[in-house]
């Protein structure tokens, strides 16, 4: 029955605690100290479609309509409506944006960033958003594939049981098992326990000078 | 107002350092296994901390493919655990203690 | 030396080259030949003696020969010498082709007579045998043909490796190896004062070699050495060490150079391996321990006499040692009992002789002494040799006795020996110890002050040691040949074939009537006839290494360097005459003694009279026990020392190295617990302190 708290006297004392707290003091300082600069973040949105509509600012006269399924924008001039087509289709977000000296039509489409993970693993890069980048990672992307089988294949391997004159290897089976069941590597059971335990006696488990 | 980055790099020592203290205290091997795997997530932390920093999408694909990793990791452990329980009859890695001088 | 080299000249080196082929020829092939290599041995040392004769006919034309074979390097000395050049090379004058003469003659009689010895008796590892005599071979002649003292130091060494090797031939029993071990490390302890000497000369003259021809570029140290100090005129570059007075140098390069003389030649201190290199057999201890290597020694001094000259108080050192050892190693000899022993101390006795003749100046009486020596001493070795095969290969003489009868060639070529080595006229023995004996007193008398009372004392030994040569020579015949057989092997001894008697009559013969090549009484008597033919040809074509040069005369280097000088109170021929027969006496006295003790059918052991003096001669004054206690009380408690120094300072260095890497090794270790928490727990403070680095040194902050 305890009354508060004690420390586990039996696992290599302060020493360990210590070490491990005494890491995160050092990181912590040299992380709070780094210059590490503003966070680039990403992007809300991106551009789709850019069409120029025309030098000068016309920002008053244009307009973004829907016109036969696609989205178009109308400058209204003396002559007569021009029509630009900014996309084939509806529901797009578009806008007219001034900027260095031209009008544009711009049309822009909210960014995902889950989507563009999903790009990259595949390795379509050309479908990513022109600044939401990310490297090619389909190689990766089947080596971890090949890593994952390789470790169920190896879990399963050290998971079966040794029967006494076989060997666990890739494809053994159950019949190479022995009539009796006994376990080659097994933990004992409690005939054996006294007999391990006079054995194990002797290799003091911590480890010190002996 | 973003969270600045030295802030995620601060949790990820700190969760680190907690992992490292359960690998260097405990002696159950699944509790041992417990603290790499939170090393490992860790790692996983600052790796999307500085695809934010970035602007790079490279930093979370490849949390991705480190947690993958972390699972096979896990599953080849258990295994390993499992022959460690079958020779020395209990999963104390004190036990193991064999490759000495 | 005008026009082309004689090709007698440019084949020289094959004479020291056909013995290496039958050493090769015996390891390789030896196992498959029908003697055991034994015929590759006498082919090429019969092929190396005709050589040589030719070398001796043609500088007896008047033609020397010095020639660099192979420079192996050559050095930078960084001071005034400039380049030192080391080199093998030949220097043929009348010296070195004498003794090639004598070398290869008693080569061939040896390897002729181990057909008889070795390979009738059935003795196994020939093969090994011919190969160390080819070996041998070889470097005794490469080391006579040395022109530089450093090429002279290698064949040195090596000459004591192949008696090394010969000598522990029958190396399964106890006593060869132990014999073979003595002997190389008592020579050895004197080369390594020889090879101390052989660095300082080159080191102080830039060059090492004896002589050099007439128009050569390089120069030889002894004449750069008589430059140095004056003796001689021209100017010449010698670097001293510290400022050291070049003639105490000198001296000390000659007592340096002394000690490897002293070791190999067997003088007193370092004379005790010679009677244990007995174990060998008789065929090598004939060829290497009688006649060749052990005048090795001798023969260095005679090549390097213009240096030795030089300094009065080495040629003092060498007479005093020489004359002293004369008597020493004689009065050993009267109370043994094995023929071999007696032989062994006769040896060391003789070459006692040889030295005491060269430290008084008798340059052509020691090498007079050396050739009729090599030639007696080889026959009563290989006399000895045939004695052993017909008693059994028992040596002891006082199981031997009438032996004359059964063995006539032998014996009479053997007896011959014994009156040329006790010095009875006309043998070749009377006239060059004669003449050592005289020049020893001439010299004695005629040089003031120290110098010339320690020429007359080594006279007075050499003088008191021919009694007991005649004595021991005479005990030793009358013991073997004469009387009643006592022991069944003395009366049916084993018969010796003609690969026996052979060489013993070709050494009879030269025994007898060597010494007629330098009857040097008869030459003062007949007022100068020139019959010294010896003294004429050593006067030879090189100017460095001629006799006139050393000893003859006002102007030579005996009377300018070393001050000594001869008197002849009684004249020439008076005091000649006069030496010659006290010398004579005294022979005849000792041989008398020994015939009346010995030369009766039933001798008895007449040396138990001398009770506890037997006693100390038997165990050759105890020098063999001093050595052994010197080795062991002396440098026995050094060399632990240097072993502690090496085992704990240097080893303890590079295992503390070890050590250390291990210790922190095995602490560091502890991290590995095994604990997956453990290593993330490390994992962890490594990084905080990584970051915590990067951000400090970054600027993170």
């Amino acid at each position: 029955m305890t009354t508060r708290p004690e420390l586990r006297g039996d696992t290599g004392g302060l020493l360990p605690a210590v070490a491990a707290v005494g890491l995160f003091v050092v990181m912590a300082a040299v992380f709070l100290g780094a210059p590490v600069g503003d966070a680039a973040g990403f992007p809300q949105s991106a551009e789709v479609a850019n069409e120029s509509l025309g030098s000068g600012d016309l920002t008053a006269n244009a307009s973004v309509q829907s016109v036969n399924g696609s989205t178009v924008a109308v400058v209204e001039a003396e002559g007569g409506n021009e029509s630009t087509t900014l996309a084939n289709d509806t529901g797009v977000n578009a806008s007219v944006v001034f900027a260095g000296g031209q009008t544009y039509g711009v049309v822009s489409d909210s960014v995902s960033v889950t989507e563009t993970i999903g790009y990259a693993m595949f390795g379509l890069t050309d479908q990513m958003p022109a600044d939401l980048q990310s490297e090619n990672f389909l190689a990766v992307f089947e080596m971890i594939d090949l890593v994952l089988v390789a470790a169920l294949v190896g879990a399963i391997t050290l998971a079966r049981r040794e029967e006494v004159g076989t060997v666990v290897s890739l494809f053994s089976t159950a019949e190479d098992a022995s009539v009796s069941g006994a376990v080659a590597a097994d933990g004992g059971t409690d005939e054996d326990d006294a007999a391990d335990d006079s054995i194990g006696a002797v290799d003091s488990p911590d480890g010190g000078d002996a | 107002m973003a969270v600045p980055t030295e802030y995620y790099l601060v949790l990820s020592a700190g969760l680190f350092c907690i992992g490292l203290a359960g690998i260097l205290t405990r002696k159950n091997a699944l509790m041992f296994l417990m603290s790499v795997e939170l090393m490992l997530n860790a790692a996983n932390i600052n790796f999307v901390a500085f695809s934010l920093q970035w602007g790079n999408l490279t930093g979370q694909t490849f949390a991705l493919f480190t947690m993958a990793l972390a699972a096979a990791e896990v599953a080849v452990g258990i295994g390993i655990i499992l022959v460690l329980y079958r020779n020395f009859g209990d999963v104390d890695v004190t036990d193991a203690a064999g490759m000495r001088w | 030396m005008a026009g082309t080299t004689p090709f007698a000249f440019q084949f020289a080196p094959a004479i020291a080259a056909l013995p290496f082929v039958s050493f090769l020829i015996a390891l390789a092939f030896g196992d498959r030949m029908p003697k055991g290599g034994a015929f590759a041995g006498i082919l090429a040392t019969a092929g190396s003696l005709l050589a040589s004769l030719w070398v001796f006919v043609t500088v007896s034309g008047g033609s020397a020969y010095v020639q660099d074979i192979h420079t192996w390097t050559i050095l930078d000395a960084g001071n005034a010498l400039g380049d030192i050049n080391l080199h093998f090379g030949l220097l043929l004058d009348p010296l070195s082709a004498m003794m090639l003469v004598i070398v290869s003659l008693i080569a061939l009689l040896v390897h002729v007579f181990s057909l008889g010895y070795m390979n009738d008796e059935g003795e196994t590892g020939l093969p090994r045998y011919y190969a160390g005599l080819g070996l041998f071979t070889f470097s005794m002649l490469s080391f006579v043909m040395a022109d530089n003292l450093l090429m002279a130091f290698m064949f040195f060494e090596l000459v004591g490796l192949c008696s090394f090797l010969l000598i522990g031939f029958w190396f399964r029993e106890d006593g060869p190896p132990s014999a073979a071990k003595k002997a190389f490390l008592v020579t050895r302890f004197g080369d390594y004062f020889f090879l101390i000497g052989v660095v300082g000369i080159i080191a102080t003259f830039g060059t090492s070699r004896f002589a050099v021809a007439g128009d050569a570029a390089a120069a030889a140290f002894p004449v750069e050495a008589a430059k140095v100090l004056g003796v001689t005129e021209g100017s010449a570059t010698a670097v001293m060490p510290a400022g050291m007075d070049p003639q105490l140098w000198f001296t000390i390069l000659g007592l340096l150079v002394l000690g490897g003389v002293v070791g190999k030649s067997a003088q007193f201190p370092l004379h005790t391996w010679l009677p244990d290199a007995m174990e060998g057999p008789t065929p090598v201890s004939a060829l290497i321990h009688a006649a060749t290597m052990v005048a090795a020694g001798v023969f260095l001094v005679a090549r390097m006499y213009g240096f030795y000259l030089l300094s009065p108080t080495a040629l003092g050192i060498i007479a005093l040692v020489g004359g002293f050892t004369a008597l020493f190693a004689a009065t050993m000899g009267v109370v043994k009992r094995e023929i071999k022993q007696v032989l062994a101390y006769s040896t060391i006795s003789q070459y006692g002789y040889m030295m005491l003749a060269l430290g008084a100046g008798g340059y052509v009486a020691a090498t007079f002494h050396l050739m009729t020596h090599a030639f007696f001493k080889a026959l009563l070795f290989l006399g000895a040799g045939s004695v052993i095969i017909a008693m059994h290969h028992n040596e002891d003489m006082w199981d031997m006795g009438g032996l004359k009868d059964k063995m006539p060639v032998t014996y009479w070529t053997f007896l011959f020996g014994s009156l040329a080595l006790a010095g009875i006229v006309p043998f070749s023995g009377f006239w060059s110890k004669d003449e050592v004996l005289y020049e020893a007193l001439i010299h004695g008398l005629g040089t003031a002050g120290t110098q010339g009372t320690l020429l007359l004392v080594a006279y007075a030994f050499g003088l008191l040691a021919v009694v007991f040569t005649g004595f021991y020579t005479f005990r030793m015949v009358f013991l073997t040949f004469h009387g009643e057989p006592r022991s069944d092997t003395a009366r049916d001894p084993h018969g010796v074939r003609w690969n026996v008697k052979g060489p013993l009559v070709v050494l009879g013969a030269l025994a007898a009537t060597a010494g007629f090549v330098n009857m040097v009484p008869v030459d003062k008597l007949l007022g100068g006839a020139g019959i010294d033919f010896l003294h004429a040809w050593l006067d030879g074509p090189l100017e460095a290494t001629s006799v006139h040069y050393y000893t003859d005369g006002s102007g030579s280097l005996l009377y300018e360097a070393a001050a000594i000088k001869g008197a002849t109170p009684l004249g020439e021929i008076g005091t000649v005459l006069v030496s010659a027969a006290v010398s004579l006496a005294l022979a005849l006295f000792g041989s008398l003694l020994a015939y009346r003790l010995y030369a009766v059918p039933e001798p008895v052991e007449h040396t138990e009279k001398l009770g506890a003096a037997k006693d100390v001669l038997y165990n050759n004054y105890y020098q063999d026990e001093f050595q052994v206690f010197l080795a062991e009380r002396v440098t026995m408690p050094l060399a632990k020392a240097a072993d502690r120094f090496d085992q704990g300072v240097i080893d303890g260095a590079v295992n503390g190295v070890s050590s250390v890497s291990l210790f922190s090794g095995r602490r560091i270790k502890r991290v590995q617990t095994g604990l997956v928490t453990n290593y993330a727990l490390l994992l962890t403070l490594g990084f905080l302190v990584l970051v915590i680095a990067m951000a400090v040194t970054g600027g993170w902050f």
